[in-house]
């Protein structure tokens, strides 16, 4: 079934019920996946799977029910459920359904929609990597697996005042991870690119250079040390945060950034945008979740906090407007906020001017378990982390088996400087972009 | 959910071009999330999860296909898809398959679906309500109410063909206590694989309190002092250390590749021998708990480690095939749309012989970790780490001052050596554990311990 013949359905459906204001969110993906382990393949996979939620407002209170199931038997009893849970929410604030009026534009996607690759294709790329992996040195060992994949999206939203959008994307993937031994203790490196040709993304010489760069890490001591964190880390750290910019979350007293507005948050060498439309990002989106247009923004410019992010509801409840950020995690979830690619703007230091800015530090390539480690309310974070010395202003040996700990409130006005080069990288649909960024005062616990 | 003819098909299609095993998972799930914040019930996650999973195995070489069209032509199209991947030909052969109905473990009394949602969104304003009341200081009140109802079906070339019906309840808060210059919070989700009955025995007032105390325990608390040394862990979600430091390294999804320091242990003394611990996916009510797991194979109790020796591992069809060893009930998935593999089901590490109030008086200088959070693990190399929610300084046998904000790491080969205390007050904790085959529910659980030393990441 088409989203068409869904739609009117489930209008239908709606009208007969005497509903006024409703909406209905469609998304589809279609994906596929090979993956190589030991120098064999050894797994494909293909899927596509839909779901549908409709959301209706009754006697100013939004209810909705949602289904992968589509047939016309159920979709027609999403209305009396949503209607149902309608009436068990508390609100205190009209719901809108949204259409564009004057000066509302939705952006244009500049990346162009590429075709899936082939079964054979993604078997092939994962094979390439497993072979140049394997050549790449005499200690890689079995555990060494590779990927490669792609996966289309289409989201459909149509609402009862005449809104009608759907939008597409693909992107694909590689991925390759290294496991090495040296025969003193086993070791590996990873690494992950949205292109499928393994002799440009060289994510195979990458994960076994990281995998050898990492073998024999030694404890550090105990303290305070000043620290480069890599593009990557930024990255994954920004978007374990990525919720203290939810207008809703401040308006709740949940995130440290409320009322901040206009005022210094951070180091005046940051400078973080929350970009729909990031260049290299081929999930573009025009859309939000509520139909509203999306566009480029500053959140922090040099330092000082210029909007949070806010969807229709939230926008109304504290004065602002929306700034397109209604998001769903699933077709199932309620509306939330949700940022687009975060985008950290470069600074000036190559990553060796950052090592000689540090001295004596630590270089911060790898963090894990921040779902756990990092608490978004507080800003606190303790992470396992794992690099190099930074010695004499130069990188040196691995480190590992530390953590860093500290808050991320007082880490962006310790940001000292940032680095020139910036790293775009995916992590599941949403891409992010940050340069390598030196901090000073973080706390280490190791040895 | 599908028809024993039809099933019969499509295994039939997914082996025809060279497969020697194919199976068929069949799953429908209805979900009630009712979301609570600042007061109100906020919104309702009401979801129907319905799909196809189709796999097919050469070997240890496998080939799935997944789709939420149910339709026959979706079902077709699926199948072959999986066969096509497999390779060519049209070696169509007779399936004939057996349904057989397996031990029902479960004692579920008031099915989710016949409990109002009214009376569910009641419960969380109740929980959430006690916990705002505990204090002015609690300046928000987050909190949600779960119960999902998941029938199974799974049928393969072997004949194998059974259905089975998990019923979970969860009911999580989350409260911020706050002192106007800073924020802390506190967090307690109890659940079972029960229905809503769950809150005869666990009140939701007493669910609320808990995670409102937690904050402003943390409100008052001084950060963690950074360094090596001697912690005890509590029991309940503290079990949270076997699962991350040891657990994962023990299924095959990592032993069966080798890439996993546990592999080719089994009978090794890998742990101090006051340990024992136990995967248990038969235990009644359990959260973790099944009667058939997502491969169709019957949930087992399974002894990992008895005296401190490495007896057994956690292992799914795929595993059983690279290891040469037997299933032990431990093939999972989120849902439908992820190939099922080795998952732990209820972890615990079993009681020891230490008296508790030993393990405190012992400890002239160290951490008592009474709730921890989550962590991870690097299965390659047992590095792992996980987090404090509620933490306290033991200073000559006596819990003293609150300390937040520190993560324990270490790796597990070491860890388990380590813990050289093990208590009596066995008690488990829920959550949701991450890996290839998605999130699924997991318990963990322990008597107190105590670890000789292990670095804790203070400030």
């Amino acid at each position: 079934m088409n989203f068409q013949e869904m739609k009117n359905i489930l209008f239908a459906a709606a009208d007969r019920a005497g509903l006024k204001d409703y909406d209905v969110y469609y998304r589809v993906s279609t994906d596929a996946s090979a993956d190589a382990l030991n120098r064999e393949p050894n797994a494909s996979a293909f899927g596509n799977a839909g779901g549908v939620s409709f959301r209706c407002a009754v006697e100013g209170k939004i209810g909705s029910a949602s289904t992968e199931c589509m047939t016309k038997a159920e979709l027609e009893a999403l209305i009396p459920r949503a209607i149902a849970n309608a009436a068990l929410v508390d609100a205190d604030e009209e719901p809108i359904f949204f259409l564009p009026g004057e000066g509302d534009a939705y952006g244009k996607v500049a990346a162009e929609k590429a075709e899936l690759p082939t079964a054979a294709e993604l078997r092939r790329t994962a094979m390439e990597l497993q072979e140049r992996i394997y050549s790449a040195s005499d200690l890689v060992t079995d555990g060494t697996s590779t990927a490669a994949g792609a996966i289309e999206v289409t989201v459909s939203l149509a609402n009862s005042r005449g809104l009608s959008l759907s939008h597409s994307a693909a992107m694909r993937y590689s991925y390759a991870e290294a496991v090495i031994n040296d025969g003193k203790e086993p070791s590996y490196g990873a690494d992950m690119s949205s292109e499928l040709d393994p002799a440009k993304s060289g994510i195979a010489e990458k994960a076994v250079a990281e995998a050898i760069e990492r073998l024999g890490g030694k404890g550090v001591k105990t303290g305070k040390y000043n620290v480069v964190f890599s593009a990557k880390e930024v990255r994954t750290l920004f978007s374990t945060f990525g919720g203290i910019f939810s207008g809703k979350s401040a308006m709740l007293g949940l995130s440290l950034l409320k009322g901040k507005e206009g005022t210094a948050v951070a180091s005046s060498a940051l400078t973080v945008y929350d970009d729909p439309f990031y260049p290299a990002n081929t999930m573009q989106m025009p859309f939000d979740a509520e139909g509203v247009p999306t566009y480029k923004k500053a959140l922090i410019e040099k330092g000082v906090l210029k909007t949070l992010l806010y969807d229709l509801t939230t926008a109304k409840k504290t004065g602002n407007r929306s700034t397109g950020n209604a998001g769903r995690g699933s077709y199932a979830d309620p509306v939330a906020i949700r940022g687009y690619c975060r985008a950290i703007e470069a600074g000036t230091d190559t990553l060796e001017e950052l090592f000689a800015r540090v001295g004596d530090g630590i270089y911060i390539t790898e963090m894990k378990g921040l779902h756990a480690g990092c608490d978004a309310v507080t800003g606190d974070f303790s992470i396992e982390s794992a690099g190099f010395a930074i010695k004499d202003g130069k990188k040196a040996g691995p480190v590992k088996a530390f953590t860093i700990a500290g808050n991320f409130f007082d880490l962006l006005k310790n940001i000292e400087a940032v680095g020139s080069e910036v790293e775009a990288g995916t992590c599941g649909f949403s891409m992010s972009a940050a340069p390598a960024m030196m901090v000073r005062d973080i706390s280490v616990a190791g040895e | 959910m599908i028809n024993k003819e039809l099933l019969s098909d499509l295994l039939s299609i997914a082996v025809s071009t060279g497969g020697d095993f194919a199976e068929v998972f069949a799953e429908r799930e209805h979900i009630t999330r009712v979301n609570y914040v600042s007061g109100k019930v906020e919104s309702i996650r009401d979801q129907v999860i319905s799909g196809v999973g189709i796999r097919a195995f050469c070997g240890t070489k496998t080939y799935y296909a997944s789709t939420s069209d149910t339709s026959r032509e979706g079902l077709f199209s699926c199948a072959a898809a999986v066969a096509g991947a497999v390779g060519e030909g049209n070696g169509k052969r007779n399936i004939s398959l057996t349904p057989d109905v397996v031990v029902n473990r479960q004692q579920i009394k008031h099915y989710p679906d016949d409990v109002p949602t009214k009376e569910k969104a009641d419960i969380l304003r109740v929980a959430c309500s006690a916990a705002s009341a505990v204090d002015e200081k609690i300046v928000q009140v987050e909190g949600s109410y779960l119960d999902t109802d998941r029938s199974i079906l799974v049928a393969n070339t072997e004949g194998l063909c059974r259905e089975d019906r998990k019923i979970r309840t969860r009911l999580a808060v989350s409260a911020v206590a706050s002192d106007g210059n800073e924020n802390q919070s506190g967090f307690f989700g109890p659940g079972g694989g029960v229905g809503v009955e769950f809150f005869d025995t666990v009140t939701p007032k007493s669910i609320g309190e808990r995670a409102a105390k937690q904050a402003l325990t943390n409100l008052g608390a001084v950060y963690c002092p950074a360094g090596t040394m001697t912690v005890a862990i509590e029991n309940g979600f503290g079990g949270v250390i076997f699962h991350e430091a040891c657990g994962h390294s023990l299924e095959a999804t990592s032993v069966g590749i080798g890439a996993s320091q546990m592999a080719g242990k089994l009978g090794q003394q890998i742990a101090n021998p006051k340990v024992t611990a136990i995967d248990d996916g038969t235990i009644v009510g359990g959260w973790g708990s099944f009667n058939i797991d997502d491969e169709g194979t019957p949930s087992t109790r399974n002894v990992l480690i008895e005296n401190g020796v490495l007896k057994s591992y956690m292992i799914d069809r795929l595993g059983s095939r690279r290891m040469g060893m037997p299933m032990t009930g431990s093939g999972r998935r989120e849902n439908y749309t992820y190939e099922p593999t080795s998952r732990m089901t209820n972890t615990f590490i079993a009681n020891g012989p230490d008296k508790n109030e030993d393990i405190i008086a012992s400890m002239e200088y160290g951490l008592y970790a009474k709730e921890m959070g989550g962590g991870s693990v690097n299965p390659l190399t047992g590095e792992f780490n996980f987090s404090v929610k509620e933490g306290y300084i033991v200073r000559n046998g006596k819990i003293c001052e609150a300390v937040r904000g520190a993560a324990l790491i270490g790796t597990g080969a070491e860890i388990l050596q380590d813990i050289d205390m093990v208590g009596q007050n066995l008690a488990t904790g829920q959550g949701m554990c991450g890996s290839a085959s998605g999130s699924v529910p997991t318990d963990v659980g322990q008597p107190l311990i105590r670890v000789k030393k292990i670095t804790v990441g203070g400030r």
